[in-house]
Order: structure tokens, then sequence, then C-alpha cells
């Protein structure tokens, strides 16, 4: 291999047309499909049908039984699937170079993949040895003919890829030369269809051999150690109060003891457990997490973490207490409602509320309480 | 050992983000060190204080405007980097994230180039049977341009420990020279790249692996990376990685042989080094500090043009587009909210309607919310409708 062997943009020697389907890399939570797959296949069925092509769903690693299916019932036409004991435990290098043979022999229109640690990976080093671009944790896809007013020049068929862009914003990203375009999808941004067994009767699972099985990597996994279960349930909870660092100060800025915004997150959870009987979590920004306050030790740990790389919630009600809400922090929430309580008019929390306090914590949650308190029973 | 970091100046969050034509205009607007790349430089840090070597920072954009950003990590953590690097050409201005891997994966074989050049030039000198004070003197050189390890050559005049130093005192031959020449430039053939998880200005995260893919094809190897690494060693005498990650609910431990990338987590912290061989670690370093960043074109890189900056970006972004706020937002003391049903209303020749109790008005015009609000089908949003909506 060489840099100058296979030049990324010299695309002439592309011809868009021959690239065809539409392709979604799978992952598993135990025995199943995640459910951050099954809204990958969702977003990948309304590329599909947009094109009008197949959706094929990749299926790779080891003990896959019964996984194909459930991709079909999830809207999968056609699945691939490379069951070999050799791509278990996350082996990066052998997975990219399996998905790496099969989009040189099948030639795809596109391949999306989840946003998550291993997605992300996966899906940039690819794209750059398939000499394609990349475009990342996008919310929403539409395939359009896309016009560049720069070039001049009308691209058919093109996969539109909206994600957000510096907080509060979205921007459309277009790949119009290469093929095959290459996504990672923001988990939350897609519900899962229906599940409809029916579809088994249409659709096909082919097995793929595992490509140079004898390959050595200077990449050795030695172990893969599952993490305990949390003492949290935030997975479970109907409501979840979010602390970020805003709990550390007052609207004024003054410093607060960051233990008694807990204290009160802790009153109201009792209140809404006693009252509505729903389930009531806390939760803590990463922010909050990494800054391990002293005030907080043993209290608000790793395990409370929400958004993109602590645990993906989706309550009913959302309350975020000093929370900015930052692009990874708001990816990992899709709550019902939100209610958001800052002092900053501009957090980005704020524009994702449906309730929107700006003001201070200390001086909103005590009134929340009392006004809740106050409500007549609901049972 | 040599350590190349990546490390990226990104807009402040103070800052305003400036753009002409959907181009983000770096030098307009005040820069900080990447928040994650601090944890890369920890990790280099690390490493260095491990096994010896030198720092690399490499970093992409208006040299103007990084070098003051990228002064304090001369005196970062416990050793501080040793070179700066930075790759500055309006060439490369609007590069997608495919071509500023790029850019900035033949950037890290250039550094990797200029540690290795000197080797051979020694090893052509010694077996060219050119005199001992020729080969010391060039050795002199490269140990001046901070290219060659302690090990190789050292400027201590009365310190004769060096390879050459033994060789020009006669204690070791030409050959054995040359053997051992080319061991330690097998050395520095295994480097490492570090980088943070992502930037806080593209979140993409891509570049680490994509650096990775780079550096593999311009060297004819498959480098292994690593991404969301909190944990770390390495092996002092194989220089072998050992590292640990986190995916999902499980932590991958890994053992790589380097050249390796690696992306560090904001969770890692270097472990405490327990015992070194100082030793063997001085011999490892380099000559010292060049406390003042060099700035690269894209001349340097032999790149092929159509691949660089906007020109060779696979994708195109279009403008951004606020995000509205979720329909029916109410704002606490300021939205204004239907008080009872309302049936459809004709308003300035436009339909509005029907609502609900509770309904939010904020975006209907001025004159039919002054309007309802006269007739008393409006009123503020308060704290007790809040209550009342919230978990029914």
């Amino acid at each position: 291999m060489s840099a100058t062997a296979a030049p990324a943009t010299t695309s002439a020697k592309v011809v868009l047309a021959d690239y065809k389907d539409v392709w979604v890399f799978l992952q598993r939570q135990d025995r199943h499909l995640s459910n951050d797959s099954l809204e990958l296949l969702a977003s990948g069925r309304k590329v599909a049908d947009q094109v009008g092509q197949r959706l094929v769903g990749l299926i790779l690693g080891s003990s896959l039984k019964g996984l194909a299916e459930e991709a079909i019932d999830y809207g999968a036409d056609y699945v691939l699937v490379v069951d070999d004991p050799a791509l278990r435990n996350y082996h990066t290098l052998r997975i990219i170079d399996t998905l790496e043979a099969m989009i040189i022999k099948r030639k795809p229109y596109a391949i999306i993949f989840l946003a998550t640690e291993f997605g992300r990976e996966i899906a940039a080093r690819l794209a750059y040895r398939v000499n394609s671009g990349l475009a990342t944790d996008n919310v929403d896809f539409e395939v359009q003919d896309y016009f560049n007013p720069k070039f001049n020049e009308m691209f058919p068929k093109t996969m539109t890829q909206v994600r957000p862009d510096f907080g509060s914003r979205v921007a459309k990203i277009w790949t119009p030369r290469h093929r095959p375009q290459v996504a990672t999808l923001k988990p939350g941004s897609f519900s899962p269809l229906a599940r409809d067994p029916s579809r088994r009767a249409n659709a096909k699972v082919e097995k793929v051999p595992l490509p140079r099985p004898g390959k050595t990597y200077a990449f050795i996994v030695k172990e893969l150690v599952e993490l305990p279960t949390p003492n949290v349930d935030l997975d479970h909870a109907s409501v979840v109060i979010g602390l970020g660092m805003g709990i550390c100060r007052g609207a004024d800025g003054t410093p607060r003891n960051p233990i008694e915004a807990y204290k009160l997150a802790t009153e109201l959870k009792d209140l809404i457990e006693r009252k509505w009987g729903l389930k009531t979590e806390i939760g803590a920004s990463r922010e909050l997490v990494m800054a391990q306050v002293k005030a907080l030790e043993g209290i608000i740990t790793r395990d409370h973490e929400l958004g993109q790389t602590g645990t993906l919630i989706s309550p009913d009600l959302y309350i975020a207490l000093g929370v900015s809400g930052s692009a990874p922090h708001r990816a990992g929430i899709r709550a019902k409602k939100i209610l958001a309580v800052n002092p900053d008019p501009d957090a980005p929390i704020l524009l994702a509320a449906q309730y929107a306090v700006v003001g201070d914590l200390y001086d909103f949650v005590p009134k929340l309480i009392d006004t809740l308190e106050a409500l007549p029973d609901s049972a | 050992m040599l350590i190349i970091a990546l490390v990226k100046g990104v807009p402040s969050r103070s800052t305003k983000v400036v753009r002409v034509d959907n181009i983000v205009q770096r030098n307009e607007m005040e820069m900080i060190v990447n928040p994650n790349d601090e944890k890369a430089i920890e990790a280099a840090d690390y490493l260095k204080r491990r096994v010896g070597g030198k720092i690399v920072t490499l970093s992409m954009g208006p040299d103007v405007r990084l070098k003051p950003v990228l002064m304090p990590l001369y005196n970062a953590e416990a050793t501080g980097v040793d070179e700066e690097m930075i790759l500055s050409d309006p060439r490369l201005a609007g590069s997608d994230t495919v071509a500023t891997s790029y850019a900035v994966g033949l950037a890290v074989f250039k550094i990797y180039e200029k540690h290795i050049a000197p080797f051979d030039a020694l090893i052509k000198l010694i077996t060219g049977g050119s005199s001992m004070q020729e080969i010391e003197a060039k050795a002199r050189e490269l140990y001046d341009q901070n290219v060659l390890p302690n090990k190789v050559y050292n400027e201590d005049p009365g310190d004769r420990t060096s390879m050459i130093g033994h060789l020009v005192e006669g204690n070791l031959s030409r050959d054995e020279a040359v053997a051992r020449l080319k061991t330690e430039r097998a050395n520095v053939t295994r480097f490492v790249i570090v980088a943070g998880i992502r930037t806080s200005d593209g979140e993409t995260g891509s570049v680490g692996p994509q650096v990775a893919e780079v550096v593999s094809q311009k060297m004819g190897i498959e480098l292994p990376h690593a991404t969301y690494v909190e944990e770390l060693d390495v092996d002092p005498d194989s220089l072998r990685i050992h590292a640990g990650r986190r995916i999902g609910r499980s932590i991958q431990r890994l053992e790589m042989e380097s050249p390796v990338l690696m992306t560090f987590a904001p969770e890692y912290v270097a472990k405490t080094i327990q015992s070194v061989d100082f030793d063997r670690v001085i011999e490892n370093y380099y000559k010292g500090k060049i406390k003042e960043p060099i700035k690269w074109t894209a001349d340097i890189l032999e790149a092929d043009p159509a691949r660089l900056g906007f020109g060779g970006s696979a994708v195109i972004v279009g403008p951004a587009i606020m995000m509205g706020a979720p329909s029916g937002q109410k704002t606490l003391g300021k939205s204004v909210v239907f008080t009872r049903k309302a049936e459809k209303t004709a308003w300035e020749g436009k339909e509005y309607g029907p609502f609900e109790k509770g309904d939010v008005a904020d975006a209907l015009p001025q004159t039919l919310k002054d309007d309802l609000t006269a007739k008393g089908a409006l009123t503020t949003f308060t704290l007790a409708m809040l209550g009342a909506e919230l978990l029914a």
C-alpha cells in the first residue's frame, strides 16, 4: 500500500450509479440487537425507501443466532452475517478489514454506523480506507437531488446528512462525489419501527465467510471485562433528575455547597416517588462526574453519568438542574418532557426544554417542591 | 521513544464563531488548546518518564494564532514537550476530517522520517569508510539538531559511552556500530502517536483513527489504534503498549505493538511510576528542547495537492440552521398560555387554533395576544401551572 495508490478525491473512476443498497452496521446488547440498532434500522429504512434500494443489515461477531431475523423484523430487506470467533470482543482492525472486503466486493450506496465509541472509530478508519468522506453524529438523513452552486453541478439522489453544529444549530452535509457515503447516527434520533415478523417472507440472510482468516494483528484483545451493574438504575426510571456543574454556584456566582442541591434533588425524588409512585433517579452531567467534587465523593459516581458517554436515558420527564446541555449531554437524553433550570438564558438545555426556567435552582426547587406538595393526591 | 502528540487549537468557549462561506475562520477567533488534548500530553509525559525519548507536538492551523497557545506546553506536566511543529498553510483551509487526517498523517510521517534519517546518514558514513572525525562531526551536528538520542551521541567530551563515542575511541568496530545503530533505528520506528478523544469544536472524534490509517498506508504497515483509552502502560524493553478502554459497559484491555495511535479519554490519569531505570531513560533522552515552534507549510508533506484543504474534502457542509425550541415550549414567568379552550380564530387574514387550555400562545401575533389577554383568555405561565402539568 502507499498513500498515492488510491487518492480520495480523484473520484473520476468511481461510477456513482454502480453503488447500490443502504447498509447499517448493527450492534448487539446481550442476546438481542441493541435498541440503538433498531433505531439505526429505522433510519436506514428511510434512506433505502427514498433512494429506492434495499436496506441491508450487517451483523458481525460471534454466536449471532436469531439476530438476523430481528434485523428483518425491524426493517432490513437483506442481512449479511459474518459469524466468526475472530470477531469477538470488539476487534477493531479485524472488523474494519471485514467491512472493507465486503464494500469492495458489493459496493454499497451508503453505510451507516451508530455514533457509539465503537461505531465512531470503525466508521472513521473505514471511510478513509475506502476513499470516501465521513459525516458523524447525524440526527437525520434525507435523499435529495443536491445542487452545488460552487461547482454548478447537480448530484442526483444524494444522501443529505443532518448533524448538530457548534451547539444549538444543525448543518447539512453531503458527500456528493464519493461512495459509499459513510455516516454515523446519533442514538435517540429515530424511533424503532414496529416489529413485523411477516417481513421475513420476502427477506434474505446471507452468511459471509471471514476474509483473510489467518491474518495476524499488532492489536490483541487481552480481555473484555463486563462492568458491574450500577447501584443507580437510570435505565428504568420514569423521572430522572440531572445535576450539572451549575449546582456549585448560585445564579449570582456565589459558591454553593453542591451537597445542598443533591439534598434538594433527593427531596424532589422522594416526593415524586411517594406521591406519584413514579420510579425516580438522580443522575449527573459528565462535567460534574469528571470534576470529582469533594462534597459529592461517593454520592455522585461514574454510574450516575448521563449523556453520550454515560447512560442513555428515555424517561417520561427529565429535570435538568444546573446542566448547560452540551451536545453530547443532550444526545444521551430522550425524555418525553424536559424541565430545565438554568440562570443563563442562552444555555442550550433551555432550548431543548418543554419547560424552561431561567433562574437559580436553589431558589426554584424549594418552590417547586412546595407547589407539588400542595397538589391534591393524584390517586 | 519518539512520542508525537496531536494538539489542536480550538475556539475558546467565549469566542464568537466566525464563518465566511461556511468555512470557520480560525484566525479571527480566540484560541485555546483543545481541552481533551491535555490528557494526550499527560500520557506523552508518562511515556517519556518511563522509557525516555522526546515529545513532539503537531498542530494544524494559522501559526501566528497557535504559537502563543502552544508555548505553555513546553512546561506542561513533569517534563514538558520538546518540540512543536505547526502545519500552517492557507492551502489546508476548509479541510474536512479526511483531508485533515491526510495532512496530519503525512506530517506525522515527516516527523518520523526526520528522526530516522540521522541513523541512515551515520550508517552511510560508517560503511562508506568516512574518517572518525567526519563521523563524529556529523553525529554532533545531528545531536545539536535534537534528532539523535544521548545513547547514540552526546556532547559531553569526557563521556565516551555513546555509540559514536565508543566507535571513535576504537572500543567498537564499524560493523558493531552499524548493528547497534540499526537496532536503535528500529526503536525509533516504534513511535507512539497520542491525541485527545475529540476536539471541542468539531466533535467528530474521527481524525485519530484516520491518521492511524494514513500513517499505515504511508509506511506500508497496519498501525493499530485505540480510542477512549483510560489505562496506559508500556513495557520499556519490548516497547509494547498495554491499554484499557471503555466500550459500552465493558472494559477492553489491549496489547498493541508500536507504532500505535491512541486517543485518551478525560478519565485517563497517568499511573504513578514505582521504579524506573534512570540510566536508560537518560540514554534515551535527546539534547533538549527547541523552544520555538517550527512552522511547516504543505510543501513539506509531498502531498497530492488534490487531496488537501477544501478541494481535497469529500464532504460539503451546508449552511448552519438554528435549531428551534420544541413546539409548545413554556418559559416560566414569561410564556403566555390559554386559560380556557378557544375555537379557531381568523386574525388579520390568517387562521389560528383551535387551542386547548394550557396551550402556549407565544408564537401568535402580538395584536392577537393583546386581544386574547384583554378577553381573559391568556395568562402568564406560573409555577402553579407548571406544578400541575409536570407529572400529569
